[in-house]
């Protein structure tokens, strides 16, 4: 820390927006997750494009690392400052700079929030894709250039599929739109130009600063339907192939705006069930699935309810050991939730962690069992979740851990727990998503070493001085 | 309790920054969060200040307590918090600010305010025998045991030269009504409500024991309050000690006497008028309905809600001794001159209040905008007043 440094910052953004006190920069050392806390030097609230340019620019000038942050509620360590310097607060950047409806975009600054962009649309008939893990005071930024996943998957994809436009910061200090807003006075889509976001999604915040983001916005229907069923398969063979193989067959039918599934224990803690769980009852199911369609009227949300219905008893017919049940309460919370957190303190300590996946769904069943031999192993709840997204069939396969942050014991166990997750994603073609340093490491292992080497020349042409959120990306 | 009887709720805390954002409008609720911006502003971040304090990697000092002060108790974090850590919320506040009391790491103004209230009662050091003056003049008399109400005005009605009109207005709207009440005038004290939620519970107990001792003298049966803040002092905290009194706020009796047709309001108001829910009125007593039926009765008042009403109010910034320390004050972004450019894009004219606390802070919230020719800022009982004719 530099008395310097200090009043440099201090001339950009005004003495009250920078701050050096141990109390305060605390606060931006961790999150809820296992990841290894970290103090940065400097915490800093930007409130205009112009002050992150002159952050970065001083930044690169002394070397110092930069952390883009804006919620404060991600559950990936991705904002915890790993080699200090300064975290760049951006939520009071929080504008919705426009929403065109003819066109169908909005465009947001980084602190727009979740919740915040669905209030702003709903009244005018238009809706997003939700990021569905993290809660409505999230912001909706960092969960599409993270390729999260969104609460419409089945229908949109992942989010970042969502993007039509973003302006960046680049680490020398330049701004730059990308997508067709670099040409045109619209933000309408990332084509026809030559596409040049892909340098700044998925980076994790270490090639630049993303300080507007363009996305789709559709209208909003108003009709709703959800079909649950539950899958009686066993222990041995949670989630069998066949039951793969319909789930390929009802998104391929392109019905349902969501297609998700939960273990049963997932389930149990979302209920409120406290750890440890008594064994599963034998008339329960090892997983409850849920499809969600929406329709801009009864007769279409309807055909869409029967349509979905159908394909459930034809599977039944066919031996899948399902049965129609009612749809779980994490199915039926409306997007955006306040309570995405909360099933965080099933064995107390309110921590929680995960490692999420995009994998194929024809390998999930290899990824459920070997997942939940790991939970089983270390004497955690089982919980996956599993979210079909749109394109080619694949999709979330995530293993959520609720543990206690103050017991070291669960926090060392989760460690080891992500990493032998990691490798069963791998094991099974998936690839981590908003991955910890380990995990994209573990990547890079398997990965092309040519696709590895070109990241870290894109990462050396971009940000030469290495300050753009240093220690991400195992690179 | 002490701050490390809480350290096993402080994980009930997700850290999921949903006290950052109001209900389903998600429009900002944390008046400290707005006015300095950073993690340890919020609800989530002073759960981890708390653990990194009892933990030791955080060292106690005048800027920690700083942090720790600047926050007005207003409740809108444990509104939006979805978990059980709600209910822990506040009472973690209460223990880290008597954390600071017991280190001696409070601010002069903080400590100017305890050192007043303990030694003359109120916290301008004014005169006791002061106390009754703002009722000089009208027909309100020393409390008797044949009256119904004993009108608690509290500190603010009684020395601020605001207040003192806004009690007097009450008070001439009671009378209007034919309500049976007195004053304690001298006899009454600070209601303490501030020196517990500055973390001086000590004093808190002191400053009711006197007023509890007051009242059983003089057989008080029911009370009405001027302020919000003596209305929740008394609700919640006085009967641990003794106190058996019924406490409403004015505007509940106020809103039963127009509904029984005991005030003559023909006269109107024919202004858009917006009201301001005073914290420990509405979030933290539930008190929504009475202000609002008041306003409602009044002929031609056309009234608008802002965007954050309700148990989504945004509080103005002077809860909690903020009032008096003004720790939330400085900038723009200051709660009181944000809500009252809230009130103002609401379309409103007149932005009503209900308690004197809130009056004063955004009186001068308005100065500061410049608003003075478009929004004034007027007690709901003053309001009624304006309506009666003649």
């Amino acid at each position: 820390m530099s008395n310097r440094i200090q009043m440099l910052l201090e001339q950009t953004v005004g003495p009250d927006r920078v701050s050096t006190d141990p109390h305060t920069l605390e606060c931006y050392a961790c999150d809820a997750t296992v990841n290894p806390p970290a103090t940065p030097d400097y915490a800093v609230l930007a409130t205009t494009v112009e002050q992150v340019q002159a952050i970065v620019r001083l930044a690169g000038a002394e070397r110092i690392p930069v952390t883009p942050a804006v919620g404060m509620s991600s559950t990936g360590g991705l904002t915890i400052p790993v080699q200090g310097g300064i975290v760049l607060d951006l939520h009071l950047m929080n504008r919705t700079l426009e929403i065109n409806e003819d066109i169908g975009y909005a465009i947001v600054e980084p602190g727009v929030t979740i919740g915040q962009i669905d209030a702003e649309l709903k009244p005018r008939g238009f809706w997003v894709q939700i990021p569905a893990g993290p809660p409505g005071s999230a912001g909706l930024l960092p969960g599409y250039i993270l390729h999260g996943y969104g609460h419409l998957g089945a229908k949109f994809g992942i989010n970042s599929e969502q993007i039509t436009g973003m302006e960046v910061v680049l680490p020398s200090g330049e701004v730059t739109r990308l997508g067709a807003c670099a040409v045109s006075p619209h933000w309408f889509h990332r084509t026809p130009l030559p596409d040049l976001m892909g340098l700044f999604l998925g980076w994790q915040g270490t090639t630049g600063i993303v300080t507007k983001l363009g996305v789709n916005i559709y209208p909003r229907p108003g009709f709703k339907a959800m079909v649950g069923w539950g899958l009686f398969s066993n222990h041995r063979d949670p989630l069998p192939e066949r039951c793969a193989r319909f789930l390929i067959k009802l998104q391929r039918a392109e019905v349902a705006h969501d297609i998700s599934g939960h273990s049963w224990g997932a389930v149990q803690i979302g209920r409120g069930r406290k750890w440890p769980l008594p064994p599963k009852p034998a008339d329960e199911p090892e997983f409850f699935f849920s499809a969600t369609a929406y329709a801009f009227s009864e007769e279409e949300l309807d055909l869409k309810r029967r349509t979905l219905e159908a394909l459930i008893q034809e599977a039944r017919a066919a031996g899948l050991p399902i049965a129609t049940s009612d749809v779980t309460d994490r199915a039926k919370t409306e997007m955006p939730t306040r309570y995405s957190l909360r099933y965080s303190d099933h064995r107390g300590g309110g921590g929680l962690d995960y490692i999420g996946s995009i994998t194929p769904v024809i390998n999930w069943p290899q990824g459920v069992k070997r997942l939940t031999e790991v939970f089983e192993r270390y004497g955690f709840t089982p919980y996956v979740r599993l979210s079909i997204y749109r394109g080619t069939v694949q999709g979330m396969l995530r293993a959520l851990v609720p543990y206690h942050r103050s017991d070291r014991a669960d926090v060392e166990a989760v460690r080891r727990m992500n990493r032998e997750f990691v490798e069963v994603v791998l094991d099974c073609g998936g690839l981590v998503y908003k991955a910890p340093a380990f995990a994209c490491e573990a990547m890079w292992r398997r990965g092309d070493p040519n696709y590895v080497a070109l990241l870290r020349k894109a990462k050396q042409m971009l940000d030469p001085n290495g300050i753009m959120n240093p220690g991400r990306l195992g690179l | 309790m002490a701050l490390e009887d809480y350290r096993d709720l402080l994980h009930l805390c997700r850290l999921c920054g949903n006290c950052r954002q109001a209900g389903t409008t998600y429009q900002a609720i944390c008046p400290a969060g707005e006015r300095f911006g950073f993690d340890a502003y919020y609800s989530r971040g002073r759960a981890i200040l708390a653990q990194k304090l009892l933990d030791g990697e955080v060292p106690w000092s005048a800027s920690v307590a700083q942090v720790i002060y600047r926050c007005s108790m207003c409740g809108g974090c444990v509104e939006q918090c979805p978990v059980e850590y709600r209910d822990h919320i506040l009472d973690i506040f209460l223990a880290l600010r008597a954390a600071c009391i017991d280190r001696s790491l409070i601010s002069p103004a903080v400590r100017r305010f305890l050192e007043s209230v303990y030694a003359t009662g109120n916290p301008w050091k004014a005169l006791p025998e002061r106390r009754g003056d703002w009722a000089a003049g009208t027909a309100v008399p020393r409390y008797a045991p044949e009256h119904e109400f004993l009108y608690f005005v509290g500190c603010v009605g009684s020395y601020d030269p605001r207040g003192m009109q806004v009690a007097r207005a009450v008070a001439e709207v009671m009378l209007a009504a034919g309500l049976s009440f007195g004053i304690l005038g001298s006899d009454e004290v600070c209601d303490g409500n501030e020196a517990n939620l500055l973390g001086e519970e000590g004093l808190f107990e002191f400053l009711a024991t006197r007023n509890i001792e007051t009242m059983s003298r003089l057989a008080v049966r029911k009370v009405v309050t001027l302020s919000p803040h003596s209305y929740h002092t008394m609700r919640k905290g006085y009967p641990h000690l003794g106190a058996g009194f019924l406490v409403s706020h004015y505007t509940q009796v106020l809103r039963d006497a127009l509904t029984a047709g005991r005030l003559d309001v023909s006269g109107g108001y024919r202004r858009r008028v917006t009201y301001h829910d005073p914290c420990l009125l509405g979030r933290q007593n539930g008190e929504y309905d009475a202000p609002r039926a008041v306003l409602q009765g009044i002929p031609g008042l056309d009234l608008v809600e802002m965007p954050r009403n309700r148990e989504h109010s945004f509080c103005c910034g002077g809860g909690a001794g903020n009032f008096y320390a003004g720790a939330l004050d400085g900038t723009d972004r200051s709660p009181g001159r944000i809500r009252t450019r809230e009130a103002r894009e609401a379309g409103a004219d007149v932005l009503a209040v209900a308690c004197p606390s809130c009056m004063t802070m955004l009186e001068d919230a308005v100065k500061l905008e410049g608003l003075e020719e478009r929004l004034a800022v007027k007690d709901v009982a003053e309001i009624l007043k304006e309506a009666m004719p003649g």
